[in-house]
């Protein structure tokens, strides 16, 4: 033990917390080089400060948090394939640089107030922009999130009731034999079903996003599932449900 | 036209992930992190559903505004999504990770807004929870810790507090507490030093646990 021992050990504590100014970080960490006893009340108080987090009540986020969360990523995923090809880097170093497309393109997405948002939504679905169209619905403010329920299999429902669009995020759909293909349905209060598309599993990722069309506004409808049918699709649904939340 | 509500609150739980969190041990959790490294959405929703409570505790704890606590919360787990490959295992579990990103997120979001203006002077109970001893994971290591930060001279505990959770510097402190800069390097010292005798002992743990016992039944 050396003969600052006692002067450092004083101002572990605020180094642990990070209070700590600049100079005397350098003084502590040269002297914990070589201090093995000092190193050791470190430790502990790491362990003090590691707990410290831990300590808080959990309280779950918001629904539509985590819709927002996978809108987000499955966005940044998409870019940053589409950055990959363009300038064939690795995946890592490319995160940053995806991020910050992202960041423009939810900004320009959402700052731009001079046409409406139902106007906004529509045109990016329309241009097949499933994640854009997603990104604008996640971080509107009316727009509500139904989880779909199914065995194994979850999901988001992410719509606002006065638009005619929603995005839906599917986990865990398993790939399907080649004679047969999910489809998905809009209810109607009278029970009558809607197609709304058939979705493609992706085997690689078992996660779907896909947007969902109607050609009346969703508050029209009062449910929503997902079913199996043959290839091709069905008029009306004949096959298992997998999937379906109920407005 | 019949407007759509209340769908919000249908479930929480996707396939009883967050049912049987706490038993996962934490080899599954760096087995996820390696999927999330390479891209799996559906390893990544297994963690959000496992973690997104804790995290989001700590972040409302921290920022106490449920908005600013949500983008952080959302931030935490973007850093999980996109830099899943510098996680190590042997850096500590990885809930520990994503709550220390957690805590620096949300203190670079209290100096952009420039709330450490105001702080909080109150001991507020309702945010810290019982470790629960039952737990096979990393849980129960932190009852002592509780109990001790419970324990400690309120004077002690807020001087950490404002320190820990809302970053504020020494300085900063004495002039919230209105006292001189030596007192509260006092009070930190002696205040850390008292957790760090009850990690190290563990005293709190048995003692207090027989007492939580009683009192419940
Ligand atoms: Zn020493």
């Amino acid at each position: 033990m050396s003969d600052h021992s006692k002067e450092i050990e004083a101002l572990l504590p605020e180094y642990v917390l990070g209070t700590i100014p600049a100079e005397q970080r350098a003084f502590i960490e040269e002297h914990l080089e070589s201090c093995d006893n000092c190193r050791i009340i470190l430790e502990e108080l790491l362990e003090v400060e590691q707990g410290l987090l831990h300590l808080a009540q959990p309280v779950e986020p918001p629904a539509y948090a985590k819709a927002r969360l996978m809108a987000a990523i499955a966005a940044e995923s998409e870019s940053t394939q589409w950055v990959d090809r363009l300038l064939r880097l690795p995946f890592a170093r490319i995160g940053a640089i995806a991020i910050v497309l992202l960041l423009i393109v939810t900004n320009v997405v959402l700052l731009n107030q001079t046409i409406t948002l139902q106007d906004q939504i529509e045109s990016l679905s329309r241009k097949q922009e499933t994640n854009q169209t997603a990104l604008a619905l996640a971080s509107n403010p009316n727009s509500q999130v139904a989880e779909l329920q199914g065995d194994q299999v979850g999901g988001t429902f992410v719509y606002d009731p006065g638009v005619s669009v929603a995005v839906v995020f599917v986990w865990g759909l398993e790939a399907l034999p080649s004679n047969q293909v999910y489809q998905s349905w809009l209810i109607s209060p009278d029970g009558a079903r809607t197609s709304a598309g058939l979705v493609e599993a992706n085997p690689a990722s078992n996660f779907v996003t896909f947007t969902v069309e109607s050609s009346r506004p969703l508050s029209d409808f009062v449910g929503f599932g997902v079913t199996v049918e043959p290839a091709g699709g069905s008029p009306a649904p004949t096959g298992a449900k997998v999937l379906g939340v109920d407005f | 036209m019949e407007p759509l509500r209340a769908v919000a609150t249908v479930g929480l739980s996707i396939n009883g992930i967050i049912s049987s969190q706490f038993q996962k041990p934490m080899t599954d959790d760096y087995k996820l992190v390696q999927r999330i490294a390479e891209g799996d959405r559906k390893a990544f929703l297994s963690l959000y559903d496992r973690y997104a409570a804790k995290v989001h505790g700590l972040s409302l704890r921290m920022l106490r505004d449920p908005h600013s606590a949500e983008e952080v919360t959302q931030d935490a787990f973007m850093r999980l999504w996109t830099r899943a490959e510098t996680y190590r295992a042997n850096q500590g579990s990885l809930l520990g990770w994503l709550l220390t990103i957690t805590r620096r997120l949300a203190i670079d979001r209290m100096r952009q807004e420039s709330r450490r203006i105001q702080p909080s002077l109150s001991i507020d109970e309702d945010w810290l929870k019982i470790p629960d001893p039952g737990s096979e994971t990393e849980e129960s290591r932190w009852r002592s810790l509780f109990f001790a930060l419970r324990d400690l001279p309120i004077q002690q505990r807020l001087t950490i507090e404002l320190a820990y959770y809302q970053g504020l510097s020494q300085t900063q402190i004495a002039e919230a507490m209105g006292v001189p800069l030596g007192t509260v390097k006092t009070r930190t010292r002696l205040g850390m030093e008292k957790l760090r005798q009850a990690m190290r002992e563990n005293a709190y743990q048995s003692d207090r646990s027989e007492i939580g016992e009683r009192g419940v039944g």
